[in-house]
This record gives structure tokens, C-alpha cells and sequence, in this order.
């Protein structure tokens, strides 16, 4: 088929963001990063176990490096707690529950509320606990 | 149509079914990992624990299998071209069950060690 020039309506300049749109293309975006990111951990499993190990879990003393790998760590934890927190909110709409729409913007909110929540709690557990 | 048509309802019930199987197992393994990460001599009992283990591959091949079903939605939603995505999907499809295999191993081999 030849390639189609015609052009197409404007749709994300003019459409204004809502709860609704913003959860449901993050909750694919969290998906996808979270594919990468099991790849990643089933080869840090490889890794750790046919590589002789160093004893630490960040083998690199470059300090660009360690921000950069905490600040990827700790948006692979945001991309799964928003993924299972929506996830659940998929799972209530599946049944038939919460489309009303009131009811669908306000667990939205509750939804990324309690992610960054559950984020924040982790990581300072992580520094702290 | 060019898309597959006869398997949708199984993959609509494949996908709630492995959700509903990982909430529980991440909430599991989130924890574990946690606890690892701030004392890590616990690695030990870790590997040693067939049940540990056993969860932690049950958990593998259960996200690989609800990830490859979301991937595939992906796809089919932002590739227009037949060919191109057919062989994305099976190329999905291929690095998860090579890594399915390799990380088999290399629990397996951990464990018995």
C-alpha cells in the first residue's frame, strides 16, 4: 500500500491532559519499563551466579555511575508500584466496578498518591531502615 | 483482517489470571528483596530454601508470560505492518523464553551449589 501523505487531525496539542489519559498511557509506559527491567534482574541473577561475585552490589567506584544506577533503581520501584496500584484499578474495572466517572478520576488520584507513597516509604527504608 | 482473530478471549483471561497470580508473589518477593538488600549474609538461607526458589522462578515465568501477552497489545497497537510485526512479536516472544531458560539455570545451579 503507498505510504498515506494526508494529514491527521491535531489530537495531543489540543486534547487538555486529564487523570484518565495520564494513568492509562503510564500504566503501558510503566509496562514496557518494567519488561526491560526484568530482563535486567534475570541477567543480574546470571550474572551473580556464573560470574565470580565481588561482594558488593554496585561493582563501580565512579560516582556519576552509583546516582545513575540508584536514580534507574528507584524508577524501576515507582514503575512497579504505579503498575500494580493501576493494575488492581484494571482488575476493579474488569469486574464491573468504578466507571463512573467521578469514581475513575478520584481513584486515580488515589492510585499515583499511594505509589509515590509507596515509593518514598521504600526508598527511605532502603537508606535508612 | 490481519490480525489474529480466534485467540483474543484467551488472552484477555490469560492476562487477569497472571495479574491476579503476581499480586501476591511481588508483594512477596518486593519484601524479600528488601530484607536481602539490607542484610545481605540472609542470601545464604535465601538460596538454600527449595520453597524460596521455587516462588522466585514461579514469579519469573508468570511476569514474562503477562509481560509477552502486554507486549504483543503494544505491538499490535503501533506497528501497521504485517510482516514487521509478526517478527517483532515472535522476537518477544524468543528473548523471553531464552531468558525463562537461562535463568532456570542458573536458579537450579545456585540452589544445588
Amino acid at each position: 500500500m503507498p505510504k498515506d501523505t494526508r494529514p491527521l487531525s491535531p489530537h495531543l496539542q489540543i486534547y487538555k491532559p486529564q487523570i484518565t489519559s495520564i494513568t492509562s498511557i503510564m500504566h503501558r509506559l510503566t509496562g514496557i519499563i518494567l519488561y526491560i527491567g526484568l530482563i535486567a534482574f534475570c541477567w543480574f541473577i546470571f550474572y551473580n551466579v556464573y560470574v565470580v561475585d565481588q561482594g558488593n552490589l554496585i561493582p563501580c567506584d565512579c560516582i556519576i555511575l552509583k546516582v545513575g544506577i540508584y536514580v534507574i533503581a528507584f524508577g524501576l520501584l515507582f514503575s512497579l508500584y504505579f503498575h500494580i496500584c493501576n493494575g488492581v484499578r484494571h482488575l476493579f474495572w474488569d469486574a464491573g466496578k468504578g466507571f463512573e466517572l467521578k469514581t475513575a478520576l478520584t481513584t486515580g488520584k488515589i492510585v499515583l498518591a499511594i505509589s509515590t507513597i509507596l515509593t518514598i516509604s521504600n526508598i527511605i527504608f532502603f537508606f535508612y531502615g | 483482517m490481519s490480525k489474529s482473530i480466534n485467540s483474543g478471549s484467551h488472552h484477555w483471561i490469560a492476562q487477569r489470571s497472571t495479574a491476579l497470580l503476581l499480586l501476591p508473589l511481588l508483594v512477596w518477593l518486593v519484601f524479600k528483596i528488601n530484607i536481602i538488600i539490607k542484610n545481605p549474609e540472609i542470601i545464604g538461607d535465601f538460596i538454600g530454601s527449595p520453597i524460596s526458589m521455587s516462588l522466585l522462578l514461579l514469579f519469573i515465568i508468570t511476569s514474562f508470560y503477562h509481560a509477552n501477552l502486554g507486549l504483543k497489545t503494544v505491538f499490535e497497537d503501533y506497528v501497521s505492518s504485517k510482516c514487521i510485526r509478526g517478527v517483532l512479536i515472535l522476537m518477544s516472544y524468543a528473548i523471553a523464553i531464552f531468558t525463562i531458560i537461562i535463568t532456570i539455570f542458573s536458579i537450579i545451579t545456585i540452589h544445588l551449589l
